[in-house]
């Protein structure tokens, strides 16, 4: 015989044992290896390797096959213990479900939410080589959009990873601008554009050719929904607009239509016009020396942005040696959500998916608080599946199964509730938000039902699986102490999470009106906003005079955007007793005589403009508090002050200070603001209406046919002040009202879990109800003596929930320049508002195991 | 008395026939050469279960062998029920065989 020098292959060895069933393996791999050896020497080497592993393969085979067919078994099993036990106690399923689908549903809207925000501006082609470029004066402070004119191109020329470059920028100086053809006439959002915007940016072209649509001066392009309105059903193309800028109608082709804008993208407008047409008229538009228009680069692929911006940080310098401006790229898809200029989304979606994660906890807390609750029902059932011979991770398996088909449950319904909840929610917060059935979205509502299954069925499970068959048969189940507590200590924590968000809810709300109520220093109420157009401005004057006129319309005053606009500074200022190298930026207003009165502000010291004063209008400055502030001089009135109004070079003298009024958002400090005369440079006008007027909108007509005979060719709009200043707001708003809901469906589902809790534990005690009534216990008594429990847990949950509340708030306030401040009567009116709730959910129990018949209870003594 | 498969009647028969010597290989070695097809060990295995199950055979755990890996084999015997299964089943078998083998010594076959 041959010594056989060859082994069973050792790995294979290994993986036979553990396949085969426990009994068998000794003798059966030994026959394995025993058969092994005679092919080896009857059939070689690699036909006994192959029939070798063919055996381990089968094997397997047979393994997986039995294992799969019992654990379907089993699972059928465990699911039909499931539906029973959920349609045996209807009551208690149905706040598990409930609680289980809104705290799923909430984290599911906010998941969608977060996924729309996640996608903007990633549908162009180039969205990861695409950076915004912004510069920052003297590197410290904010973030500047506008950069100068000629910085774009000369960035494309010079830097060889920067392959293009192009300007985007609202239309000046205006940000909407009215577009007519033939008889239509509109006010539309409009931008100017390099003809490279189509090459960087991708925007499909339903008509015309994007590589030549802008390289004409005379040509505009126009997106479908402005086609639509403008031409009906004729097509667009070719053909000639008009559109107001600078006071005259410009005429223009429409060389290319593209498709409309997609929801989530930053960058939209109406109409666009090509740069060349705008270097007519602001000859400086491609010069170092205009800061005129924000710029975007394309970068070469492979390239980070944070290399190429070291290398252009310092750009501005080397060519303007005396500019103290840095560059900075952003990349684009950074761009909704990190803003450098400010605004960014980042921190809400911080903000949401923490209340969602806190609001699925409260409903996973819920299901694990009811079912260990409610285990000696179930104690029975472990002890004799225990006795039959089911070890504990069978256990612990069927009652993750349990919890598992719970949550999907609760998903269908969680299903059925988004499809209701999905268009008013839209509707609320102005979002776009859709179920598509999208990868990504099944699979995340898949991993989240079952992630709330496990999470919520792991306590249940290893508790109940924990039960002695002999204490479960002998009916000896002690109640643990260590498990009260713990469930005890679950409500605890249900409870100081919705204190908490209450608390933040009512905050957010104080935080809001206090803004909005907030002495803005000026009283923007009945002010309409008009916009001045065509040769509006040379008709000033007439028009001022004519509109005055009318006694429900009591001043009339004029200014330009910079009013709650857009920022217009100089840092050119000089005045008596400033240091030679002192460069503070100011902002720069144009105002009419009448500003003061139309907007009721009040000066500090001096006086306001007046036609009395001939000289006002050349010689004349007035400051805010902050100007002189940040200029540190005393008694100002009377100072030189030179400065640049526009283009124009002032030489001044001060002559009054007005107090501080907020024309920004009040997430921004007053600035230091110049106001002057100069009627060149006006174009809004703001009309203070009669505040007992009956008919507002009759006045509002009347204005309209009196401005209509000054420049009837355009259209006329208007707008109130107070709702752009609400405007402002329009993200806090939105918090506002997704903090409120959160709390009410926090506060909704903690009161669920403690209904079933009640009403259980009501349950427990009925016999020691019956024998405290025997024994002549009052009916208030009774309800006092179960009340009392949950009181003392609330009160816990409130001293805990306040200094985290108080924390998170003091910090969201930061944003806020200015801000009201936390109140201890907010918490203490939040902690009774969820003993309240929570002793009604209660009480309804209690009462109904109060009222119980003793005999009832005791009959089976 | 439960019915023996084909499978089974084999098996059990070669392991009366292999007296004390009958373990899975032997067994498997024994039918291969009588019946003159290539058994796969499953295909002994089974019916092994499956007598031990119905009581036909007793196992017991054999020596241990270097070329086993010195593992024990499986020896198996047959029972008393498992000799009066076998009976059971010739005795059927003749008398469904018996008109068969008649008409071969008739050597007329009509076929219908």
């Amino acid at each position: 015989m041959k010594k056989v020098k060859h082994n069973c292959p050792a790995l294979g060895e290994r993986i036979l044992k553990w396949f085969s069933a426990d009994h068998e393996s000794e003798s059966f791999i030994g026959d394995v290896e025993e058969w092994y050896f005679e092919l080896l020497e009857t059939r070689g080497t690699i036909y006994a390797r192959l029939w070798y592993w063919f055996q381990i393969v089968r094997s397997m085979w047979t393994y997986l096959h039995v294992s799969f067919f019992w654990r379907i078994v089993m699972f059928k099993n465990y699911s039909k213990i499931a539906f029973r036990n959920i349609k045996r106690q209807k009551g208690y399923s149905f706040i598990n479900i409930a609680g289980l689908s809104l705290g799923l549903t909430c984290s599911i809207l906010i998941l969608l939410w977060i996924k729309s925000e996640l996608s903007y501006d990633r549908f162009h082609e180039n969205s990861n080589e695409i950076c915004s470029v912004l510069i920052q004066y003297d590197n410290k402070g904010i973030y500047q959009k506008f950069a100068q004119g000629a910085l774009p191109a000369a960035l494309k020329e010079e830097i060889p990873e920067i392959l293009n470059s192009t300007k985007l920028s609202p239309l000046w100086p205006l940000d909407k601008n009215p577009i007519k053809y033939e008889d239509k006439s509109f006010v539309m959002t409009g931008c100017v554009a390099d003809p490279s915007f189509f090459d960087i940016f991708t925007f499909p072209f339903v008509k015309g050719d994007s590589q030549t649509a802008l390289s004409e001066p005379g040509s505009i392009i126009i997106t479908e929904e402005t086609a639509a309105r403008l031409f009906g059903d004729e097509d667009p193309l070719n053909k000639s607009v008009q559109f107001e800028i600078w006071g005259g109608w410009r005429n223009v082709k429409i060389s290319g239509i593209i498709k409309d804008f997609p929801h989530n993208s930053s960058i939209k407008f109406d109409f666009v016009i090509s740069s060349s047409l705008m270097k007519r008229f602001r000859q400086t538009w491609d010069s170092w020396d205009d800061i005129c228009s924000p710029a975007f680069v394309l970068l070469q692929k492979g390239f980070s942005y944070k290399a190429v911006n070291e290398k252009v940080k310092d750009f501005i310098f080397q060519h303007r040696p005396e500019s103290k401006f840095t560059v900075h790229l952003q990349p684009l898809k950074k761009l909704h959500l990190y803003k450098y200029t400010g605004g960014g989304a980042i921190t809400y979606i911080y903000v949401f998916s923490t209340i969602g994660i806190l609001i699925l906890a409260i409903a996973v807390l819920n299901y694990m608080n009811l079912s260990t609750a409610r285990s000696v029902k179930r104690a029975k059932e472990v002890g004799i599946r225990k006795v039959v011979g089911s070890d504990r991770s069978q256990l612990i398996k069927q009652f993750l199964s349990e919890s598992i088909i719970v949550s999907v449950i609760a998903l269908i319904l969680s299903m059925l509730l988004l499809k209701l909840l999905i268009p008013p929610v839209n509707n609320l917060l102005k979002s776009q938000l859709k179920l598509d059935y999208s990868g990504i979205i099944i699979f995340s509502l898949i991993g989240i039902t079952i992630f709330t299954g496990v999470v919520s069925g792991s306590y249940p499970a290893l508790f109940l699986s924990n039960f002695k068959p002999i204490d479960v048969l002998k009916n000896n189940l002690k109640s643990g102490s260590k498990s009260i507590a713990f469930r005890k200590f679950l409500v605890l924590i249900q409870f100081t999470i919705s204190v908490l968000l209450i608390v933040c809810a009512a905050m957010a709300h104080k935080q809001l009106s206090y803004i909005k109520n907030k002495n803005l220093g000026f009283n923007e109420e009945y002010i309409i906003n008009l916009e001045m157009r065509g040769n509006f401005r040379q008709n000033w004057p007439a028009i001022k005079q004519q509109l005055l006129e009318n006694s429900n319309i009591l001043y009339v005053t004029a200014a330009n955007t910079s009013f709650i606009g857009s920022e217009k500074s100089t840092g050119g200022a000089s005045w008596e007793g400033k240091s030679d190298d002192e460069v503070i930026p100011m902002e720069v207003h144009p105002v009419d005589y009448d500003y003061l009165t139309t907007f009721d502000m009040k000066m500090a010291e001096g006086r306001f403009f007046s036609e009395a004063f001939s000289t006002d209008a050349q010689e004349g400055i007035v400051l805010n508090e902050a100007a002189i502030k940040a200029m540190g001089i005393e008694s100002p009135i009377g100072k030189r002050f030179n400065c640049f109004i526009g283009n124009e070079s002032r030489q001044a003298k001060i002559i009054g200070v007005v107090k501080d009024f907020n024309f920004r958002s009040l997430h921004n400090e007053i600035k230091p603001v110049i106001f002057a005369i100069a009627p060149w440079w006006y174009n809004e006008i703001y009309i203070k209406l009669r505040s007992g007027n009956p008919d507002i909108f009759g006045t509002i007509s009347l204005i309209e046919s009196k401005v209509k005979e000054f420049v009837p060719d355009y259209p006329f709009e208007y707008r109130f002040l107070n709702d752009d200043i609400a405007h402002l707001y329009i993200t806090e708003q939105r918090v506002k009202i997704l903090v409120k809901y959160g709390a009410l469906l926090a506060v909704i589902i903690a009161c669920l879990g403690l209904i079933g809790l009640a009403s259980y534990d009501a349950e427990l005690k009925t016999k020691e109800i019956g024998i405290r009534k025997v024994h002549g216990a009052s009916l208030s008594g009774i309800v006092f003596l179960l009340a009392k429990g949950y009181v003392k847990w609330i009160f816990l949950a409130n001293l805990i929930a306040w200094p985290i509340a108080y924390y998170a708030i003091g910090k969201w306030l930061q944003n806020f320049a200015y801000h009201t401040n936390t109140n201890l009567w907010i918490f203490v009116m939040s902690g009774m508002i969820v003993l309240f709730i929570a002793l009604i959910s209660v009480c309804y129990q209690v009462i109904k195991a109060a009222l119980a018949n003793p005999a009832d209870s005791l009959k089976y003594e | 008395m439960i019915p023996l498969s084909r499978r089974e009647e084999q098996v059990l028969l070669s392991i009366w026939n292999l007296k004390d010597g009958a373990y899975l290989i032997s067994i498997k070695k024994h039918l291969s050469i009588l019946t003159d097809t290539a058994w796969s060990l499953s295909a002994v295995q089974k019916p092994l279960l499956q007598l031990e199950r119905k009581g036909y055979i007793t196992t017991y755990m054999g020596d241990a062998s270097a070329r086993r890996g010195g593992r024990r084999k499986k020896m198996c015997q047959i029972t008393k029920q498992g000799v009066e299964a076998l009976k059971t089943l010739k005795s059927e078998q003749d008398v469904l065989w018996k008109t068969f083998l008649n008409i071969e010594l008739n050597g007329e076959i009509s076929i219908r």
